[in-house]
């Protein structure tokens, strides 16, 4: 497995709209942050070569984002050569509203969905992270259109993408992102049965759908490229009795993380080469930092044998 | 099927240790309620009638209530002549760690309690939020009491729930899962004897504790049909368990239920997802699906009660809530209510 991080990790240091150090951050109503151990970029200087910094200090193999974000092809390509110079790996990924009727589908999401293609295999990616664009409005729980019909959608929209991923060699992996459950998913998957697409697993999201995560791995498994390991702490009874969920650094929350890795290192395709992002988000004003390095460290003292020898 | 109470409903409005217009709630650092109704009780004393008005108020059929509130059996038998009047079914319900280890749960060999405490009584003056207000005795004592009391007023059934701070779930680590399972099997059999004796129907319930999966396995290894199921319609999703499939799972043992909806919005600004409680047909709960399962699988769906257990934050307005989730369910499942 290929030890990766999703930049989301540092999303509250680095989402130029969600940047702690914004102005307007005090809107939210959330604590700030004190005492962190890393220096966000400068708000006017691109945030990829901080993370690229960051991922090199963390000695791991690459990290996931988006390709929408590079813009065009010299970003790109300036992009693929600065991370192979530090011998690093891009995670790919893209964003379409894999639920959009066929007008819509035919109008923006088919060229907005190859147009990323096109950007994932400049920047060097041969796995693209495919997330749902309009999880609000289109979800597992979302009735207008009902699941089902969202799903024979997602079939037909998600076919037609299979050329161009051929074309510029970027494997689709969709990613059970709060919208969908996993087994939604590989049924879709299953349904268009194409080596194109694949799955990004995300060991967390799965428990906001009332879906048991190692259940799902295991059913998602001979379809999975790339994981991502979130954990999660599940607290059942509080004093508003409505159960809560808190962000757990990876290994101390209550995804059976370790499981779960097992169940995909014996049951993807290719395990050496599967991306294992850590996606560990904790609240903005805590220290994210700590939290990735808590989690790469877990990861490299629990499952090393399944690690390159060379980044555990 | 028959519509019916429970008086947690009107926690936040009428329990004296959590009502949201005393000084002391003001504390809780929570919003305090305007504009709501119904009005609450009067006084601070256990608000039994007040509950039975509300049973009377919305025409329904049963009262879902913790039996330590009656306190003793005179009370309790006076509880049962007024309910009798009535016309209402009463659900009686206690609180009690059903994960205790044997040393704990305090059965001793020949059933009959084994703590030198003094004898269990509910005192609401120890009462919290999440703590039940019984002490005294060990747990089996506390149930067994509560039986006790349950059979004076004329209870159907007592409806032991688990769920609370000190106790373990399905996510603490020790003891583990399996062995949890595996003491309240052992625990609850203690309780069949005394059960049978008194002829008292228990149940155990999904209280943001354990999941119907973890039930149904407890129900299968007691099998005794003193030992049957109350469904929870929502607390299966706190536990990460579909309500549906957790319907399915126990079905056939189901006597009674705890019917609510809940709201669930999986992706939030800080993507942890939330749940809240929602008026029922208007959450994600499938209410009538359920249903159907219940009229399908339970043994007795014609005499089965479900109690609204609507339970918003305390700065809603409950009785709206419990307004807009009658009409909905008596217009959707007409078909179901035999009363």
């Amino acid at each position: 497995m290929k030890l990766c991080i999703s930049i989301a990790c540092y999303r509250w240091m680095i989402d130029t709209h969600r940047r702690r150090d914004r102005q307007d951050y005090t809107r939210w109503g959330w604590p700030h942050p004190y005492l962190q151990t890393v220096e966000p970029p400068p708000i006017d200087e691109a945030r990829l070569d901080w993370v690229i910094e960051r991922v090199v200090d963390l000695g791991i193999e690459g990290f996931y984002f988006h390709a929408l974000e590079l813009g065009d092809r010299k970003t790109a390509t300036a992009f693929k050569q600065n991370m192979a110079d530090r011998d690093l790996t891009y995670c790919g990924g893209l964003s379409v509203n894999v639920a959009a009727d066929e007008d819509e589908w035919n109008t923006t999401e088919f060229d907005s969905a190859v147009k990323q293609l096109q950007l994932n295999e400049w920047a060097g990616a041969r796995v693209g992270t495919l997330t749902h664009r309009q999880p609000a409005l289109h979800n597992h729980y979302t009735m207008d259109p009902p699941l089902e019909e969202q799903k024979a959608r997602a079939t037909r929209n998600l076919a037609t993408l299979l050329p161009a991923c051929a074309e510029h060699g970027v494997v689709m992996a969709w990613e059970n992102h709060m919208d969908y459950r996993l087994s939604d998913i590989v049924e879709v998957v299953g349904e268009i049965d194409s080596p194109w697409l694949r799955i990004t697993m995300d060991t967390g999201n799965p428990y906001l759908f009332l879906e048991d995560s190692l259940e799902s791995a295991k059913l998602a498994a001979k379809y999975i490229v790339a994981a991502h390991t979130k954990d999660l702490r599940l607290q059942p009874m509080d004093e508003d009795y409505e159960g809560k969920r808190f962000w757990a650094p990876v290994g101390q929350g209550d995804v059976p993380m370790e499981a779960i890795l097992h169940v995909l290192h014996d049951g993807v395709a290719d395990p050496d080469n599967m991306f294992l992002g850590v996606e560990t988000a904790p609240p903005p004003q805590m220290d994210p930092d700590i939290w990735v390095r808590s989690g790469i460290r877990w990861l490299r003292n629990t499952i090393p044998a399944y690690l390159n020898p060379e980044r555990v | 099927m028959k519509l019916g109470l429970s008086a947690e409903t009107y926690r936040w409005v009428a329990f004296p240790w959590m009502r949201a217009d005393s000084q002391k709630f003001r504390f809780s650092g929570r919003t305090i309620p305007y504009f709501t109704t119904p009005e609450p009780p009067k006084n601070l004393d256990l608000p039994i009638d007040w509950m039975l008005d509300r049973v009377s108020e919305n025409s329904l059929s049963s009262l879902s209530m913790e039996c330590g509130w009656l306190g003793e059996e005179r009370r309790a038998a006076r509880f049962k002549a007024k309910t009798d009047d009535l016309e209402i079914a009463y659900f009686a319900t206690v609180s009690a760690n059903l994960a205790a280890s044997e040393e704990e749960w305090g059965a001793g060999a020949s059933g009959s309690g084994t703590s030198a405490h003094a004898t269990p009584v509910f005192d609401p003056g120890v009462a919290t939020v999440l703590r039940t207000g019984w002490t005294g005795g060990s747990p089996f004592e506390v149930v067994v009491r509560a039986m006790e009391l349950a059979s004076a007023a004329g209870a159907r059934m007592l409806s032991i729930v688990h769920g609370a701070p000190d106790r373990p779930n399905r996510f603490t680590k020790d003891p583990p899962l399996a062995q949890q399972v595996e003491r309240m099997i052992k625990n609850l059999r203690t309780l069949m004897p005394v059960a049978e004796s008194m002829g008292l129907v228990l149940t155990n319930e999904a209280h943001m504790d354990y999941g119907c999966a973890e039930l149904a396995e407890v129900l299968d290894g007691v099998d005794s049909p003193w030992l049957r199921h109350t469904f929870d319609f929502g607390d299966p999703v706190f536990v990460n368990e579909d309500p549906l499939e957790a319907a399915h799972r126990v079905a056939k043992y189901t006597v009674a239920t705890h019917i609510k909806d809940l709201d669930i919005s999986p992706l939030t600004e800080i993507a942890l997802g939330a749940v809240f409680h929602a008026p029922i047909g208007s959450g994600r709960v499938p209410v009538k699906k359920i249903l159907a399962v219940l009229q399908a699988e339970a043994p007795d769906p014609e005499s089965l009660h479900h109690c609204l257990e609507v339970t918003p934050r305390q700065d809603n307005d409950v009785g709206l809530w419990v307004e807009a989730s009658l009409a909905w369910l008596r217009k959707n499942c007409a078909e179901y209510w035999t009363s």
